[in-house]
């Protein structure tokens, strides 16, 4: 790491275009589970595949990453503005992957217009469509808004921002009102999985920040600056510790109601001693919350930009895990009583997919970072090819000509 | 910092009246008042079900359905069985147990609720109808039926599940898998009639299934041993839209709640910037 690190500072562009042809690499063979997806006959071995977990981790991303940047957008705490842009493109990449796993994974993804011309108020799949494309251009404007922030009223971000809020809320709590509403699914009926989901977010969304915004800086810059460290380590770190708190008092709540109820308790065995065990007690529990929140905790770890690094990639993978326990597991027990368990393992051409998502997601960022001037104090250089781009536009289009300057 | 303070109370503001908006639309409430009347009903005493299939086979010429595919378990639900019977367990007198299943066309179908694009309709009859080219594919109805029966055809890439013959229902004439039973298990009529054979049948001792279940369902069960038995699943009796107004609520709770928690913690954070620079002997 440190090596590519010094040939970084030595030559970017090198260490850039290496990096983007190892991401193309990983992408291309997603083209076959493309097809696999797109043009199978037989059933998957369950209903809702590897793709619907990874659609729900990635959307709680990007909406968690814009929950923290609405510390700044809304609630005007003037120290998140060092990671707010930043914080926002990443918002609208990462909501790209999971629009692309959800089209991919309907069966019938050329009539998905439907979706929009028969519109139906009652239905919350319907106004997840409609959210998460209000959701992506909502994210699309308010980037443009922070990138001409000093050109524009101050007025702007902030309106801008508040709307990014609240549809924020409205499209990740309808997510969680999506699952949370299918009484045929015990894991996931639960009138808590709106918050549990919010919960997540932010937690995912901080870590996100914490893990991009650190690697960023170590690559262009060879380390954290230390207002930055601060901000992750003491103003980030104690929202991520309550939610790790939240989150587990949210688990044991599950555990303790299952006790009640049959069909859930039938479904949380499946997690806590059937065949997702190893897969919650391992990587969601262990590795994914008990050791963050010790490195969190411990003055000493917090402060080291290595550990708390070590410590929001341990968080990721952690939601990540708990979705797919989730989405997967709650539909590991047969609605018919003697149907007993379905037995799932994620398809290769699915895995091969999720691969090529979550690369357009890093490829995206990669030229994110290289092009638009995320930090306050970003130099001109990394605007070589907006530079060259907005020269031909008309003058009318003043705001991005501004940005020239 | 007043001027932070400010912002931070007009973002309060504009989440609070947005949240007000967002309460304006719970997604299931004009659906749990326009809940159609289900004209037909089927009442199927299963107890005496020995199981020959003659309703399968009729299911599938009423259908032009093709016959399970060698390997195909053809005692469950398929694209190739609408209906299926199955031996399930051992009776009380340790015979043999037959049970049919297949779509149970409710009152209040959680399945058309759902339906993104509204492939799915109740008519005044009692079938829950399907329009092919509608759907998109997203099986929430295949994940969210209380019953666990429809399954998604992936050759022909639609919703495959019994459709309630609503060509013969027009017509006054019962379904066909109705018609075919040998046995004359089941006793087709308006749904009035059929709950008052339930509710006789009840008070001689069957155990009854659909009366209640999800709200009612057209299709009314009698069994001599618990349904479980019998592989139907434990149903509440609220329908979909009952249970979703809750999530709902938590919804909205979780709108206000989550802009609060933010707010509240971003004025914690503005509070420690003030404490640490008047430490350090600095101006905020």
């Amino acid at each position: 790491m440190s090596a590519s690190l010094r040939e970084l500072r030595g030559g970017p562009w090198t260490f850039t275009w290496r990096w983007l042809a190892v991401l193309a690499v990983v992408m291309l063979p997603g083209a076959y589970g493309l097809v696999h997806i797109l043009f199978r006959h037989e059933p998957p071995p369950m209903e809702w595949g590897t793709l619907v977990p990874c659609y729900v981790f990635f959307a709680l991303a990007a909406t968690g990453c814009s929950l923290v940047n609405s510390i700044f957008t809304v609630f005007g705490v003037e120290r998140f503005r060092k990671i707010a842009k930043r914080g926002v493109l990443l918002s609208v990449l990462l909501i790209l992957p999971p629009l692309i796993f959800i089209c991919v994974e309907l069966g019938k993804p050329f009539q998905m217009y439907n979706l929009y011309i028969f519109f139906q108020p009652h239905s919350r799949m319907s106004w997840m469509g409609t959210l998460y494309m209000v959701f992506l251009f909502s994210l699309v404007v308010e980037l443009v808004v922070m990138l001409l922030e000093e050109s524009l009223p101050k007025w702007v971000p902030r309106v801008m921002g508040s709307f990014v809020l609240l549809v924020t809320l409205a499209v990740h709590t309808n997510l969680g009102a999506l699952f949370g509403s299918i009484n045929a699914k015990p894991m996931w009926s639960t009138h808590l999985l709106p918050m549990h989901f919010i919960v997540s977010a932010v937690m995912s969304g901080a870590a996100i920040h914490i893990l991009f915004g650190s690697l960023v800086y170590i690559i262009k810059r060879g380390g954290l600056p230390e207002r930055i460290r601060v901000l992750y380590s003491r103003d980030l770190s104690p929202l991520v510790i309550g939610l790790i708190i939240v989150n587990f008092a949210l688990i044991a709540e599950k555990i303790i109601a299952s006790t009640h109820d049959t069909g859930l308790a039938a479904a949380v065995a499946q997690l806590t001693t059937g065949g997702y065990a190893p897969i919650f007690w391992g990587f969601e529990i262990i590795i994914g919350g008990i050791v963050p929140l010790v490195i969190l905790l411990n003055p000493k770890t917090r402060n080291s930009t290595r550990w708390l690094i070590a410590a929001a990639a341990m968080l990721i993978m952690g939601v990540f895990v708990s979705k797919y326990d989730l989405v997967v597991g709650g539909q590991s027990v047969a609605v018919m009583p003697l149907a007993g368990t379905i037995p799932y393992w994620p398809e290769f051409g699915e895995i091969l997919f999720v691969f090529t998502g979550a690369g357009l997601f890093l490829m995206l960022f990669t030229l994110g970072e290289i092009l638009l001037p995320l930090d306050p104090e970003e130099e001109p250089r990394w605007l070589i090819f907006p530079e060259r781009v907005l020269r031909f536009l008309p003058d009318w289009l003043y705001p991005a000509r501004h940005l020239l300057k | 910092m007043s001027c932070s303070r400010r912002r931070f109370l007009r973002g309060l503001a504009a989440t609070t009246v947005a949240g007000a908006g967002v309460s304006l639309l719970d997604p299931t409430e004009s659906q749990a008042a326009t809940a159609p009347a289900s004209k037909y009903a089927v009442l199927a005493d299963v107890r005496r079900c020995v199981g020959c299939r003659t309703c399968e086979e009729a299911c599938r010429r009423q259908n032009e359905l093709d016959e399970p595919e060698h390997g195909e378990d053809n005692h469950d639900l398929s694209r190739h069985s609408y209906t299926a019977v199955g031996e399930v367990s051992q009776g009380v007198e340790g015979d043999e147990v037959y049970s049919k299943w297949q779509c149970m066309h409710c009152l209040r179908p959680t399945c058309v609720t759902i339906c993104p694009a509204g492939a799915l309709t109740k008519t005044d009859l009692g079938p829950v109808e399907y329009n092919v080219k509608r759907c998109i594919g997203c099986r929430y109805c295949v994940i969210g039926c209380l019953f666990g029966v429809p399954r998604f055809d992936w050759e022909e890439r639609k919703i495959a599940r019994c459709v309630f013959c609503p060509d013969r229902l027009e017509k006054g004439i019962e379904p066909a898998c109705v018609e075919s039973c040998p046995e004359r298990l089941f006793t087709f009529g308006e749904r009035a009639d059929i709950l008052a054979k339930a509710e006789e049948a009840r008070q001689q001792g069957a155990l009854v299934y659909g009366v209640e279940e999800a709200g009612g369902t057209s299709w009314i069960y009698l069994s001599d041993i618990p349904f479980e038995q019998r592989n139907f699943p434990e149903v509440d009796h609220s329908a979909y839209p009952e249970h979703s107004k809750v999530i709902t609520g938590s919804q909205l709770a979780t709108v206000f709640g989550g802009a609060l928690a933010l707010g509240l913690y971003s004025a914690s954070l503005m509070k420690k910037r003030v404490e640490d620079v008047e430490e350090e002997g600095g101006e905020p």
